[in-house]
């Protein structure tokens, strides 16, 4: 027996798929170490404790956020050249869409930036999605303190820094009530490689408001896939992105999209 | 719309779990032969690197390096030597290639868990998950040359065992 033969007889030893109850008890897992260190189960602790200093919390806090919330997105340095109107939509079963977020952002670092979003005929829903944008980084800043510490804080910092360089991000939705935005990260493709932006294969091209795309495919969620349209011209901006969840039979069905509808010059 | 939502934190544990817990899961499944066993381990794993002590150093070693360093530990704690890699029972609808696929999987499952423990997690790292053996020396916290001596006497025996034991086995595939 020599080593191919050898090789081709070991490959015969297949693993049983991984169960899909995993995923789900690592999600559970996270979740419940997240609320354990929360901040709001202190806070619920101490409203319990000191009940008639709510209201006077309560004013401070909206007195806060009347003061932060016109700095709720993160501004560029300085004005972007460009930047692009998107829309997300939701895909019901029947095939039919609603428009569930618009959003101006730019590219800043190889990563999507946001500007501004805000739900369509919905003042209430935007104003609550400018809320949860100014407190979500502070919540964050202060859950990843109690999880990391501060040196491994600083580690991960470090890290994201050094990522920045080496990869392409793109917003990629939100969930149901849309409290937050959702990233994906790509590696970065060396010059000459992939699709030119990414390392990923090339399965289309496009022209997207002008700018000649090319779209590759990645996982979304355990059992769906994602399919992603980047302008190299604009960093290699995602212009489109479509998800698909896989049916029963195999086949895929839409399920959400991202697309620019508008591309504004600021020079 | 997208699954992966709320903190940044939660955003990079998700997609470090997307990454690499399948590959996690075959390793400990092959070292342990349990499905709910590798599954409790990869799950512990993840959880693990969220504890206060963890002790993953990000510049001293890779993540990947340090969840299959934390994988093979949890199996070798609970491993189970070979009644689960029995051949399956055979399906008699199903065509006779596959009966002779779950045949020779078998086969290669028990000489693989005849092997000396260090011999065995030093095969399935090089040639089930393909890692370089600068990667596995760190995992195993060896030095590259003894994972090769290890890799070349595993795969000797290997190759006697399954020669000696399934003479035909390489003309049945």
């Amino acid at each position: 027996m020599n080593d191919n033969e050898l090789d081709g007889i070991l490959d015969e030893w297949r693993t049983p798929p991984v169960p899909s109850s995993l995923a789900d008890r690592v999600r559970a897992g996270f979740a419940a170490r997240r609320r354990r260190g929360s901040f709001f189960t202190a806070l619920r602790r101490w409203i319990a404790v000191h009940p008639r200093s709510l209201a006077a919390c309560a004013v401070a806090a909206i007195l806060t956020l009347l003061v932060a919330v016109p700095n709720a997105h993160p501004q560029a340095a300085s004005a972007p050249p460009w930047t692009v109107d998107s829309e997300f939509l939701n895909y019901a079963e029947d095939g039919s869409s609603s428009v569930e977020m618009l959003m101006t952002s730019y590219m800043l670092n190889g990563n999507e930036t946001i500007l501004s979003r805000w739900a369509p005929s919905n003042p209430l829903k935007t104003a609550l999605w400018s809320t949860a944008d100014t407190i979500g980084p502070v919540h964050d800043r202060i859950i990843s303190r109690l999880m990391f510490g501060e040196a491994k804080l600083e580690e991960i910092h470090k890290a994201r820094a050094a990522r920045a360089s080496r990869t392409v991000g793109a917003v990629t939705g939100c969930g149901p009530l849309c409290l937050s935005v959702d990233h994906f990260y790509w590696e970065r493709a060396t010059p000459g490689t992939g699709t030119g932006c990414t390392a990923g294969e090339i399965v289309g091209r496009d022209t997207i408001l002008g700018h000649a795309t090319i779209a590759f495919q990645d996982r979304w969620t355990e059992h769906g896939r994602m399919t992603v349209w980047m302008a190299a011209d604009l960093g290699c901006f995602a212009l489109r992105s479509v998800y698909e969840t896989q049916q029963a039979d195999g086949t895929f069905r839409r399920a959400g999209e991202k697309r620019a509808v508008k591309i504004t010059s600021r020079q | 719309m997208n699954p992966i939502q709320a903190t940044p934190e939660e955003a990079v544990f998700l997609r470090l779990f997307d990454e690499h817990h399948a590959a996690l899961f075959r390793f400990a499944w092959r070292l342990t032969g349990s499905i709910a066993d590798a599954e409790d381990i990869v799950q512990e794993c993840f959880l693990g690197i969220l504890r206060p002590s963890c002790a993953w150093d990000p510049a001293r070693t890779p993540i990947r390096t340090y969840l299959f360093g934390i994988v093979r530990n949890q199996s070798l704690k609970r491993l189970r030597k070979p009644d689960p890699f029995q051949p399956q029972p055979p399906d008699l609808s199903s065509p006779e290639s596959d009966l002779l696929r779950n045949e020779l999987g078998a086969a290669v499952a028990r000489a693989v868990a005849e092997l000396p423990d260090r011999q065995r997690e030093v095969l399935i790292l090089a040639h089930y998950e393909q890692l370089p053996l600068a990667e596995i020396a760190q995992i195993l916290t060896l030095d590259v040359g003894a994972v090769k001596s290890r890799l070349q006497r595993a795969r000797a025996a290997l190759k006697e065992t399954l020669a000696a034991s399934y003479p035909g086995l390489e003309k049945k595939r």
